[in-house]
């Protein structure tokens, strides 16, 4: 498992994916530093979009990317369990994925004039985008051809049914994570939503990678 | 004509005693893509050595070769490797190397930490990694490029990191897939010499092409594959024998056909000759005889030659005439 966090670290930081990454969560900031105080939310709305980009971007691009190249060949012949594999790329990439949402969450408020974040908001902030990172290398084990796309234009739709009014927003993970970070009221199954709904889908990618042959 | 070749071997003591002393066993196995077919009900042993799977393309080698090294599990049959079933057990593929026949790596790393990463993967502790790294890239010849980044290498300098990567974690058994694929003249006989060198240190080797000339250099031992199928297996001189045995075709384009066809035409290798639109096409039994022939032909009767090819230089027509399906 180390080997892989290491090697995945390694490609991600001589990669373009952390770079364009880094572009996508400029934007909020930006934003907030150029809008007017009145329509500030604007950037907070995009900030809630990013979970939609940055981790399908870093996460789903790192385990889809392998399979759709053919180098999954290195690493499925060696003498590892294949769900370590994609695992051991959660485990390096989330983390990235939490840092850079967070940063730009917090650059974004402060530059809007909110102040410095509470601690409840930023540990809310990097708890979705986890969630999200799991959701994403979920998905893209199940579907790893074209994963980026796949997972990108999973979690626009997820932030689409997030924003309708009815039960359907609570199988939405960008709604469960904008819930706790403060936009929208609090509900007490949100901490559970933000779990089970990327541990369900984790689950069914590494049940089907354990079958994958490449 | 199928499985012309005898195949080789003493029978076994019992099936788990006879299963643990191969380094392969394969028995009956085929594996399917959906409805397409990769290998069709193949039994082969392998007992040391190094091993040619030879075969056009898509005749089904890649296809063997991922299920020896772990990648495919068999849709049926038995296939044992070391033991052991190598998509399930682990402990089995650590003590396999296994090189793609794609170019495909990663191309952001130079190849020391390509190799090194691999290593790390294969077992090879991490303090010990690097050295292990170092010392295989240097016997496949690119010590002094170790430390550039993978994506400005040629062609032959991926196989050659290819082949490092492969064996970097002294596996027992080293699986190569077309390993000398667009390789130049020089960087070919060093990886055929690296090879050999291999199996002189008691590493088991299989290696796949599709040029007969490649895998002679290899080894004598051969495993012919075609469409999905062990056509025959045994010593290469066998193949060669029987390849040599059927009619080969050369046609020549030139100004004056007739005259080069009545030259020939007494001579007992040549089995039939045709006259075509702008030369003429020679089959015969005998090939290296037939062109010194021909070109003494050509210079005692002053013919201008404009043209002169084999239909039969890919192994995909070959085959054909091994199984009688090439005849016209």
């Amino acid at each position: 498992m180390n080997a892989i966090v290491r090697l995945t670290l390694r490609r991600l930081v001589r990669g373009k994916a952390l770079w364009l990454a880094l572009g996508f969560a400029a934007l909020p900031p930006v934003l907030a530093a150029a809008l007017p105080s009145n329509a500030v939310g604007y950037a907070f709305e995009i900030e809630m979009l990013l979970y939609a980009v940055i981790p399908p971007l870093v996460v789903a691009g790192a385990i889809g990317e392998d399979l759709e190249e053919r180098t999954a060949t290195y690493l499925w012949s060696r003498p590892v369990a294949r769900w370590t594999i994609v695992v051991g790329k959660l485990v390096a990439l989330a983390p990235v994925v939490a840092a850079i949402d967070l940063a730009s969450w917090a650059i974004a408020g402060a530059l809007a004039g909110h102040g410095q974040p509470s601690l409840d908001a930023l540990v809310a902030v990097a708890a979705g985008a986890l969630a999200v990172s799991t959701l994403c290398a979920g998905i893209a084990a199940l579907v790893p051809r074209h994963a980026m796309a796949v997972t990108i234009v999973y979690m626009l739709f997820d932030d689409m049914i997030g924003q309708i009014p009815a039960r359907l927003q609570l199988f939405s993970v960008t709604h469960h994570a904008g819930r706790i970070v403060g936009i929208g009221e609090p509900v007490d199954a949100t901490s559970i939503a933000l779990v089970a709904i990327p541990a369900v889908w984790l689950a069914l990618g590494l049940r089907r990678v354990r079958r994958l042959e490449v | 004509m199928t499985a012309a070749i005898a195949r080789s071997g003493a029978g076994p003591r019992s099936a788990g005693e006879a299963r643990r002393a191969e380094t392969i066993a394969i028995e009956r196995v085929s594996k399917w893509y959906g409805h397409v077919l990769g290998v069709s009900d193949v039994t082969w042993t392998m007992r040391g050595g190094v091993v040619g799977l030879l075969g056009p393309n898509g005749a089904g080698k890649s296809t063997l070769i991922k299920l020896i090294a772990g990648l495919l599990r068999p849709s049926r049959g038995e296939l044992a490797v070391l033991g052991g079933r190598p998509f399930e057990d682990r402990q089995v593929r650590a003590r396999i190397g296994y090189a793609p026949e794609h170019e495909q790596m990663w191309d952001e790393l130079t190849a020391l930490e390509l190799v090194r990463a691999l290593a790390e993967l294969a077992g090879v502790p991490r303090e010990r990694a690097g050295a292990a790294a170092e010392r295989a890239l240097e016997q496949m010849g690119m010590a002094d490029a170790r430390h550039r980044r993978v994506r400005g290498f040629s062609k032959g300098m991926r196989q050659r990191t290819k082949l490092a990567s492969a064996i970097a974690h002294d596996p027992e058994l080293i699986v190569l897939d077309e390993p000398l694929t667009g390789v130049d003249p020089v960087a070919r006989a060093d990886i055929i010499e690296q090879i050999r060198a291999l199996a002189r240190a008691g590493k088991s080797v299989v290696v796949s092409s599709h040029v007969l000339y490649e895998i002679e250099a290899l080894t004598s031992e051969i495993v012919v594959i075609y469409r999905g199928q062990v056509l025959a297996e045994g010593n290469v001189f066998e193949i060669r024998r029987l390849i040599d045995r059927h009619p080969h075709r050369i046609r020549v384009e030139c100004d004056r056909p007739r005259a080069l066809a009545a030259a020939l035409a007494g001579e007992d290798h040549v089995a039939r000759i045709a006259f075509e639109r702008t030369g003429v096409l020679i089959e015969t039994r005998d090939p290296d005889r037939c062109y010194d022939q021909l070109a003494a032909a050509v210079l005692a009767g002053d013919i201008a030659v404009h043209a002169l090819t084999s239909p039969d230089n890919n192994l995909g027509a070959v085959f054909d005439y091994l199984t009688g399906g090439g005849r016209t």
